[in-house]
């Protein structure tokens, strides 16, 4: 299959949307195109990087340390905007799954944009906090699964 | 600068606001007073106001009646909703005597259309307590199933 086009792949994507395609030009100007094999870290835990990444080709998992697969990351997927946001060190290890590529969008070179353009700052922030929410609302619903109570997981 | 106004100016979702903006809010905002056992947030509700806890104490409960958390002055209360215009995720109810200030979704809406610089700054701070909770949210998960595996 072949790679997403990086302009392409930008426009479509729920982070950038909304911003104009001179502004997505300037985003694709300044990002590093990155070749993993299988088993690479396209992000490290821990690391204090804050740069954005979007997969272009291939796949990308996060495991729990037993194992299990806890995200999957496909063409067009974007990964690290935690850490955009809250400039705190990286959660997880993403692991790539056989080969892939993905582009590395530079925490400084979104920052300065977003810090240029009042508009361009509060569109992105905005739609990576609805992306949060969302998530937040689904791991909420299954929180009383996980919270360990001395009751049965029923409420009757 | 009223009361209101210096308690809000203080709180971290008005962090790096300009003064003058924070005062028009307090302006605007409702302080409402609650009693213990009150809802203050109902689940599934559809409002958008935002809610910042001045004196008191207000619990999140499972079905069970267990407290899940506990949010006291200072804590801001259906920020999500403000975001994503979604129903509410959970029953928020007061402790014991609670005030809080109520800002209405359309105050804050609107001032955001008028000065996007303020917007991006305010969702910049909601958005960093959002990814500290879905961080201990992650956090939590992957304990819990570490701990189901064994």
């Amino acid at each position: 299959m072949a790679p997403l086009d990086l302009p392409k792949a930008l426009a479509f994507n729920y982070m950038f949307r909304g911003l104009s395609e001179a502004k997505l030009l300037e985003l694709t100007e300044f990002a590093l195109i990155k070749d993993y094999l299988g088993g690479d870290l396209l992000v490290r835990q821990f690391d204090s990087s804050s740069d954005v990444l979007i997969l272009l080709e291939g796949k990308a998992i996060t495991k729990t340390f037993s194992g299990e697969v806890v995200a999957h990351f496909g063409p067009g997927s974007v990964i690290g905007e935690v850490s955009l946001i809250d400039g705190q060190p990286r959660s997880a290890n993403v692991v790539s799954v056989g080969s892939s590529k993905a582009a590395i969008l530079p925490a400084v070179v979104i920052r300065r944009l977003m810090d240029e353009n009042a508009a361009v700052g509060y569109r992105i922030t905005s739609n990576i906090a609805q992306v949060l929410c969302r998530r937040i609302r689904s791991m909420n619903e299954h929180a009383d699964s996980l919270v360990p109570s001395k009751h049965d997981l029923t409420s009757v | 600068m009223t009361e209101l106004s210096k308690t809000l100016s203080y709180n971290y979702v008005f962090r790096g606001v300009p003064s003058a903006v924070v005062s028009g809010i307090a302006a605007l905002a409702e302080v409402r007073r609650f009693e213990g056992g009150d809802t203050v947030l109902r689940q599934f509700d559809k409002g958008r106001d935002l809610l910042i806890i001045l004196d008191g104490a207000a619990v999140t409960r499972t079905f069970s009646g267990e407290v899940v958390a506990e949010f006291g002055p200072g804590s801001v209360l259906g920020e999500m909703a403000l975001i994503d215009g979604e129903a509410r995720c959970a029953n928020v109810s007061a402790k014991g005597p609670l005030r809080a200030a109520v800002i209405s979704a359309d105050t804050i809406l609107s001032m955001m259309d008028a000065r996007p610089d303020v917007a991006g700054t305010i969702y910049s701070n909601i958005a960093k307590v959002l990814c500290r909770r879905l961080r201990s949210m992650n956090a939590l998960a992957g304990a819990s199933r570490e701990r189901v595996s064994l």
